[in-house]
Order: C-alpha cells, then sequence, then structure tokens
C-alpha cells in the first residue's frame, strides 16, 4: 500500500516536471513599424521587374527590439503569375532549439541581437474576380534559413477588396490566411498559420499607409535540450501572437 | 411676289443653317484657326477648333456627326471625300478628349485620326483620349469602330461597351472597360448635363498591379 502511494507520488511529480520543462501557452502583443518601397522596371513590353525593399522595427516575444530588412525582385510572368527571389535578415526571431536549461531553470533563449539571414522564393497567382474590385492572390513561398537550415513553406491565399472612387483605390482591406509548413524540423509539420488583416489608405496612386493586424499561432515542438534531458518525452506547446504594425508602401 | 420671295429666302437660309458645320453649344473659350470663336459660329472644312481650360464645345459636321469636344482639345475638321458611293470624312484629334457620334448611314463613313491611330467610325458613338503622351485610350458607346495604328495594315474592331489603349505600334486587344459606363455620352443640353468629368489619368490604375507584399 505504501509502495503504491509512493510510486504514484512520483509518477506525479515526474509528470509535474515535464511541464515545467515546456513552453507555457502564451498570448501576447507586439507592435511593429515597417517601410516597403517598390520600383518597376519595365524590361520589355510583356516582361517587369519590381525591386522590392521592407524595413521593418519592432518588440518581439520578450519586449526587446526586432529588426528585419528584405530586398529583392519579383518577375512578371504570363496568366497572372510572379515569382519573387528574396534575401532577408532578421533579429529577434525564436526557434524550437531556443528552449534551452540554463543553471536548472528552462527557458526561451534572448535571440534580440541574433541575426539570421533567410532566402525566400515565391510564387503568386493574382487574378481580378470579373469587375468588382476584388482581386484572390495565392502566393506560395519556400524560405531557407541559413542559420539552422530550416526549411519552411508558406501558403499564403489572400483576398483583397478595393474601395474605389473615380477609378482609383482610396481604401482596401486584405485578408490573408498565412500557413507554414516545416519540411525538414520540427514535429509538426504545421509550425505556424493564422491570420492577417490590413486596412490599406491609398494616400495617392503611389504611397499608401496600412494598419496590420496579424494574429499568428505558433507551434513549439521539442527542443534539442528537452530532448537531450527526456529521451522519450517530446512536447507541443502553442504560443499566440497578437501583432499589430503600421506600414509606408512607396510604389514608384 | 415679294411674301413668296421673303418665303424662298427662308427656304433656302434654313436648307442652308441644316447642311452648315457649326458650333452648337460652347461654355467656356474656343478658338478656330486661332481667333476666338462663339456659340453658334460656323466652322469651315480645315478648320482647327480648340477649346480652352474648364471649356466644352459640342460641333455638328454635317451630314451626321456630332462631337463633343472637352476642355484643353484641339481638332481639325477635314474636307470630306466625295465618290459617287461613299462619302468620307475624317478629323484629326491633335490633342485632347472627344466624344464622337455619327449618324450610321450606307454611304457616310468618318474617321477619327489620333497621333498614332486610326478609328473607322461605322455609326456610332464612341470616346478618344489624346491627352496623354504616349498613348490613345477609345472606348466605344454604341455601334462598333475599326482601329488600326499608325504602322499596322491591319485593323481590330472594337464593339460597344469595348475599349483599347494604343500605346505601341502593335494592334491592340480589345477588351471591356467598366468605366466606358461612366462617361458621359450625352451631347444634347445644359452644361450641366452634357459636361464628362472623368479624368483619365485614373482609368488606367489596375488595381491588380497594386503589390503590397
Amino acid at each position: 500500500m505504501i509502495k503504491l502511494i509512493l510510486l504514484t507520488l512520483c509518477l506525479g511529480s515526474l509528470t509535474t516536471l515535464a511541464q515545467d520543462n515546456e513552453p507555457s501557452k502564451r498570448s501576447h502583443a507586439i507592435y511593429s513599424g515597417k517601410l516597403t518601397i517598390l520600383k518597376s522596371l519595365n524590361l520589355d513590353q510583356t516582361h517587369r521587374l519590381k525591386l522590392k525593399l521592407a524595413i521593418e522595427a519592432g518588440s518581439t516575444y520578450t519586449n526587446s527590439d526586432h529588426t528585419s530588412i528584405l530586398a529583392g525582385t519579383y518577375y512578371t510572368l504570363p496568366y497572372k503569375q510572379r515569382l519573387g527571389v528574396f534575401i532577408s535578415s532578421h533579429t529577434g526571431t525564436r526557434h524550437n532549439d531556443d528552449w534551452n536549461i540554463k543553471q536548472g531553470n528552462w527557458s526561451w533563449k534572448d535571440t534580440s541581437k541574433r541575426s539570421e539571414t533567410i532566402l525566400h522564393l515565391t510564387h503568386t497567382i493574382k487574378k481580378r474576380l470579373s469587375s468588382l474590385p476584388l482581386i484572390y492572390e495565392l502566393a506560395s513561398e519556400i524560405q531557407h534559413n541559413t542559420f539552422n537550415e530550416q526549411n519552411s513553406l508558406l501558403l499564403g491565399p489572400s483576398i483583397h477588396y478595393f474601395h474605389l472612387e473615380d477609378g482609383l483605390p482610396h481604401l482596401s482591406t486584405r485578408v490573408k490566411l498565412p500557413v507554414y509548413f516545416a519540411l525538414n524540423f520540427g514535429e509538426e509539420k504545421i509550425y505556424k498559420y493564422g491570420i492577417y488583416l490590413a486596412e490599406i489608405y491609398h494616400y495617392t496612386k503611389k504611397v499608401s499607409i496600412a494598419l496590420n493586424y496579424e494574429f499568428l499561432v505558433e507551434r513549439w515542438s521539442t527542443s534539442d535540450d528537452f530532448d537531450r534531458l527526456n529521451p522519450n518525452e517530446s512536447y507541443m506547446s502553442e504560443e499566440e501572437t497578437n501583432k499589430f504594425s503600421v506600414e509606408i508602401i512607396g510604389s514608384f | 411676289m415679294a411674301k413668296y420671295l421673303l418665303i424662298l429666302i427662308i427656304l433656302v437660309s434654313t436648307a442652308a443653317a441644316a447642311t452648315e458645320n457649326k458650333i452648337a453649344f460652347l461654355k467656356g473659350k474656343a478658338w478656330i484657326n486661332g481667333k476666338q470663336a462663339n456659340s453658334k459660329q460656323v466652322i469651315q472644312y480645315g478648320d482647327s477648333i480648340k477649346t480652352g481650360k474648364d471649356s466644352l464645345a459640342v460641333l455638328i459636321v454635317q451630314p451626321g456627326a456630332t462631337l463633343k469636344l472637352k476642355s484643353n482639345s484641339e481638332m481639325i475638321i477635314k474636307k470630306p471625300r466625295i465618290s459617287k458611293t461613299i462619302n468620307s470624312q475624317s478629323f484629326i484629334l491633335k490633342t485632347g478628349e472627344a466624344f464622337v457620334k455619327a449618324q450610321k448611314t450606307k454611304t457616310n463613313r468618318y474617321f477619327v485620326k489620333s497621333k498614332n491611330a486610326t478609328f473607322g467610325v461605322r455609326g456610332t458613338q464612341f470616346f478618344v483620349s489624346a491627352i496623354k503622351k504616349d498613348n490613345v485610350w477609345m472606348c466605344v458607346n454604341e455601334g462598333s469602330v475599326a482601329v488600326k495604328t499608325q504602322a499596322s495594315k491591319k485593323y481590330i474592331v472594337v464593339n460597344a461597351g469595348e475599349g483599347v489603349v494604343i500605346d505601341s505600334p502593335k494592334l491592340p486587344k480589345a477588351r471591356r472597360y467598366t468605366w466606358t459606363k461612366n462617361l458621359n455620352w450625352k451631347m444634347n443640353g445644359s452644361y450641366n448635363e452634357i459636361k464628362d468629368s472623368t479624368i483619365i489619368e485614373n482609368l488606367d490604375y489596375d488595381i491588380e498591379n497594386f503589390d503590397y507584399d
């Protein structure tokens, strides 16, 4: 009887320990500002390049700084398609293996000073639905993170409705449903998903201001440290992020 | 005798007036061959008619064409070529924007020429804009228009509800434009009834080309 009680207590404490070792489910808000510059270059009557530069700065999970810069180009293909090649640099990004143990305590590593480079290959199909000022778009993107050699696939269907005045957009509303697939890491195939809303004020034909809201769910799976100490266990923890940002878009 | 002479004079002058080309309506300022014109003024073949800023002129060109010139527009009325079977009338839109309404008949043919295209009117109503430096816009409200660029030997037919943008020597493709319906096609009435407030610079904004990410 006493052995049974002791066994139950031990199992209970082990379970408790395992829960403390896992990232707890959290929900938080982060804020950022972004500047996006797009420049079109007509190669000939049918082919066009669009250069893009985007700079973003804001808060991260731990309220420290997050910055990113992205540069690259789109190339227009037939049938409303577009290919994009970009390179970006980020600080403040978090990965599964950033869940670490230090002096007996589990916590997320501070990555606010860590710079990571990501290569992006994108494909977009964009089409206007009949005579309505409504564009639907399907974007797919392969990302390769040179920091940890992780590859991801992003699928992002979206619709964009334009409120027109005298033929020009005055306001537009965009909704996107991004889903991120882990191609060579983690235990969860879908490691991130959410919804993205943007309300864009078209100040002129060339300059727009966007208020963005993004609700993202990130799924953290077993880190290397946890796996090393608990080889027969695993976890999946979700973290919700509410991201608010203001963006200025210049298209020349 | 005098009474019959008077009636004859009235009939002849009425008949003459019916065959005269003239400015039927004028708001603001217009010039014919550089000289300021007024409403109801007669236009001769070969005349160049120019409208000023915030002006609107409606021209009647016999036997059956009505043209509405928007502000800052200039058009030349060419002398018609008359043959046994076909009467061919040409207008040259040097700059600006014009609405054209041509009476459909078996013998009358109308052509509007801009800097890089010719529009063969087949009894119809259409709008042409030559205000942009590098291109010409045209859309059809009624009937059809044959479009030929200066460099091409062929032409395309643009039907009602369709339009073209000519921005190269190649033949354009006709497509439906919703802004065709927003143009004011009226040729008769007061200024407020016939004025067209469409801003052509805004119409080439393609929302498909708006990039966000």
